[in-house]
């Protein structure tokens, strides 16, 4: 009988299925691991394409619905473990974005001819806590409707707001719908920044510089747009000084971050800290650096 | 194109399946053939003739709309991989409604947010229960094993995200519609494979450590991969299932890896969890090789610093087809999702979403033949439906009542190719490019002589209460 046989409490471990033998009883041990959290709200956001100039084809416009809500995520906030575990958030914001593709014909009304209708139409359909405006050629819809209204139907919903926006014209609509946040744009979005003003430290230090401010609170509005995502504040030391020292000194740092974007409105639940220490150089002053991931 | 890999998924033969080439040289998936047990009760299946008029109880089935139920965790550790399903079935229901809906009726999603926590998930369903016909998804193990006692009485059923060894137990998954291979034999065949191949190269077996977070998510993989090295006769040096508890200081267990000189790491955990794990325990000096559940290693992890090891040093079990992977259904189903969600990125969680959609689209087309939309009338469609047709995009599932034929052995393993997802930005292409999962086939869908061995009359893993 192996280790573990003998050690046998929640598994069932058998090589060859035996007709005689019986596999071991599951214990009573608690599995759960997880931790409660309440849900309140849900925002909307819309975005709409123009009628494309074609003179044969309908057109195809894009509109985006962000959804955001309360509930559980991620947080990896305290202080004095090097390794701390997901810690249950006391309140959370995430995000969903909800696409709709419209078709409408070429004698449709450019958007913003339909804003003001669309805004009455809006009213009118019980959507009173959306905006509609316009940037370009697009037609961005924003506002908040309760959690409980995606669970009286999802689809109705969306198609209750896409009939708000078109009654004007009783133009096609085609909806497309979806819940997600953009993890991959605000990667993007933060990455650019990072780069064109990475956020660095002095040899051993722990003090964000002044020009770093400006950065983190663009970073901040990047993720607070976006509520949906976890980030992943990435802390890294160049190789002075001991691994386990430089272990420490990342975490420090990346914890000054998070201290730092939690007092520009970021929610603390959806940040997490890790430390890479020494792990991935950047060069001599880049290796003193913080980065930022997008895992979730 | 997007069907780029050259290996196929079909794999060995399980059960009744059998794979075969066709003349132009491309593989085709298993075709399985099902011979109901003759015991197996079911209801008269009516004809055109003796079932003209549709049954419904007019609350989760209208004369214009089809309610079905979501427990999803849109926040949470999974939230990720939870909400790239939904969008999938979203996208999917919403073409199927533009295309008439199933008979004539749209189907309604109606979406709650379970936030991964047990109790919520309860209370949702309670919630959400009486205006649904059925549940197209619900997210996590533990979760959805917190509402299956109820679904009987209910006579509701649940398209879990969750491969659980339990749902092949009448007793416990009885209306429970699994897809694909489960944690456990996943486990099996992971670590059967990995300790042949280090074998074969090192002149001797791999030392493993096995690390989890507490709940069925890590526990059942962890369950299959400890037997694996049990029957195999590996040296677990390190055993850490459990022991990466939320809220408390995990660096005991990461330093416990780091000493513990395993080969091989097996780890069921969120995606953060793990990034923190493994860069502690490569700080400190773990030199091995990582393996575990693909919501453990999600791709994203290859656009962050620890890119480049996570490229190197992880093998990922596969469930279902990795998006624009080489099988029979991916090339319909990516040209549809590249249509729908033309500005997403990648992820095989939409290759779930769409097998959730395909399975309940299945049941509730079959009850509509039948002639009963009513729950019961769904739970009854369900059970006729012997084998559900994923055309090769996941391992075939038996709905018999005995669990070591209802069991799906077979599982593939792949690895995480960075190239894939290190466009400008790191970020790689959107499906309108044809992006694909950044998720290798190394090996196609394959039953280990370990699996196929493997008792499954019981779960794995047992949840407390």
């Amino acid at each position: 009988m192996s280790r573990h046989q003998r050690k046998v409490g929640r598994y069932q471990r058998f090589a060859v299925p035996d007709p005689s033998s019986s596999p071991a009883e599951p214990s009573e041990e608690d599995t759960s691991g997880v931790s409660t959290a309440g849900l309140s709200r849900l925002r909307l956001t819309s975005q709409w394409t123009r009628p494309s100039r074609s003179p044969l084809v309908a057109v195809l416009a894009l509109t985006v619905l962000t959804v955001t809500f309360s509930g559980l995520w991620l947080a990896r906030s305290e202080l004095g473990s090097w390794w701390s575990g997901l810690n249950p958030p006391p309140d959370t914001t995430t995000v969903g974005t909800a696409p709709i593709s419209f078709v409408t014909s070429t004698t449709q009304p450019g958007p913003e001819e339909l804003v003001p209708a669309m805004e009455e139409a809006l009213v009118e359909g019980g959507y009173s806590t959306l905006a509609v405006t316009v940037e370009d050629e697009v037609v961005y819809l924003e506002g908040s409707i309760p959690l409980d209204q995606l669970e009286q139907g999802f689809f109705s919903y969306v198609a209750g707001a896409v009939r708000a926006l078109a009654a004007p014209d009783g133009v096609e609509v085609r909806s497309r719908v979806r819940l997600k946040g953009d993890a991959a744009g605000l990667r993007l979005q933060i990455g650019q920044l990072v780069r064109s003003r990475p956020i660095v430290f002095d040899e051993g230090g722990l003090e964000l510089g002044e020009d770093s401010l400006p950065t983190l609170d663009e970073i901040a509005a990047a993720i607070n747009a976006q509520p949906g995502l976890t980030v992943l504040i990435a802390g890294h030391t160049d190789a002075a000084g001991s691994t386990a020292q430089n272990e420490q000194i990342g975490r420090a740092r990346a914890l000054v971050v998070f201290e730092y974007l939690v007092s520009g409105g970021v929610a603390p639940n959806r940040l997490a800290v890790i430390s890479y220490g020494e792990l991935f150089p950047g060069g001599e002053t880049a290796s003193r650096r913080i980065e930022f991931e997008v895992v979730s | 194109m997007i069907l780029r890999r050259s290996a196929g998924l079909c794999g060995l033969a399980l059960l009744t399946a059998a794979c075969t080439t066709s003349p132009d040289g491309s593989t085709l998936v298993p075709s399985t053939t099902v011979v109901r047990p003759a015991s197996t009760p079911g209801p008269t299946q009516p004809t055109a003739s003796t079932a003209p008029l549709l049954v419904t109880d007019g609350v989760t089935v209208t004369a214009d709309t089809i309610n079905v139920g979501v427990l999803g965790d849109l926040t949470g550790p999974f939230s990720g991989q939870a909400i790239d399903a939904l969008d999938a079935q979203i996208a999917f229901w919403s073409e199927l409604n533009r295309q008439g809906g199933i008979g004539g009726r749209s189907v309604e999603l109606l979406i709650a947010d379970t936030a991964s926590i047990v109790d919520t998930h309860v209370r949702k369903y309670q919630e959400l229960m009486p205006r649904v016909v059925m549940f197209s998804h619900s997210t996590g193990s533990d979760q959805t094993l917190a509402i299956a006692s109820r679904l009987g009485a209910d006579q509701r059923l649940v398209v879990p995200l969750s491969n659980y060894s339990g749902w092949s137990d009448p007793v416990i998954g009885n209306n429970i519609v699994e897809i694909g291979p489960n944690a456990c034999v996943e486990g099996i065949n992971t670590v059967a494979v990995l300790a042949e191949r280090f074998t074969e190269s090192e002149g001797r077996p791999p030392r493993l450590a096995v690390v989890t977070s507490p709940g069925l998510f890590g526990e059942d993989p962890a369950a299959g991969a400890t037997f694996a090295a049990d029957s195999l006769g590996l040296d677990v040096v390190y055993e850490g299932i459990g022991a990466l508890v939320a809220g408390e200081d995990i660096s005991p267990v990461v330093a416990a890896v780091a000493r513990s000189g395993a080969d091989i790491t097996f780890i069921a955990t969120d995606p953060i969890t793990l990034a923190t794990v493994m860069a502690g325990s490569v700080q400190l000096g773990y030199g091995g090789q990582w393996t575990g559940p693909g919501e453990t290693f999600n791709s994203r992890l290859l656009d962050t610093a620890l890119g480049d090891l996570i490229a190197q040093r992880v093998s990922v079990p596969i469930g279902a087809a990795p998006l624009g992977a080489s099988v029979e259904g991916m090339n319909d189903v990516y040209t549809r999702l590249a249509e729908l969600l033309p500005d997403r990125y990648p992820s095989d969680a939409l290759v779930r979403g769409y097998l959730q959609f395909e399975a309940t689209r299945q049941i509730l087309s079959r009850a509509l033949e039948l002639g009963d939309l009513t729950p019961a009338g769904v739970v009854r469609a369900a059970r006729q439906i012997e084998s559900m047709s994923y055309q090769g995009l996941a391992p075939p599932n038996l709905s018999v009542d005995d669990p070591n034929l209802a069991v799906a052995r077979a599982s593939g393993l792949g690895h995480l190719d960075k190239t894939l997802f290190d466009g400008q930005g790191g970020l790689g292409a959107r499906l309108e490019e044809g992006a694909v999962s950044p998720l290798i086939v190394d090996l196609p869908f394959a039953a280990s002589d370990l699996a196929t061995r493997y008792d499954f009359s019981r779960p794995c893993s047992v949840s407390p209460g």
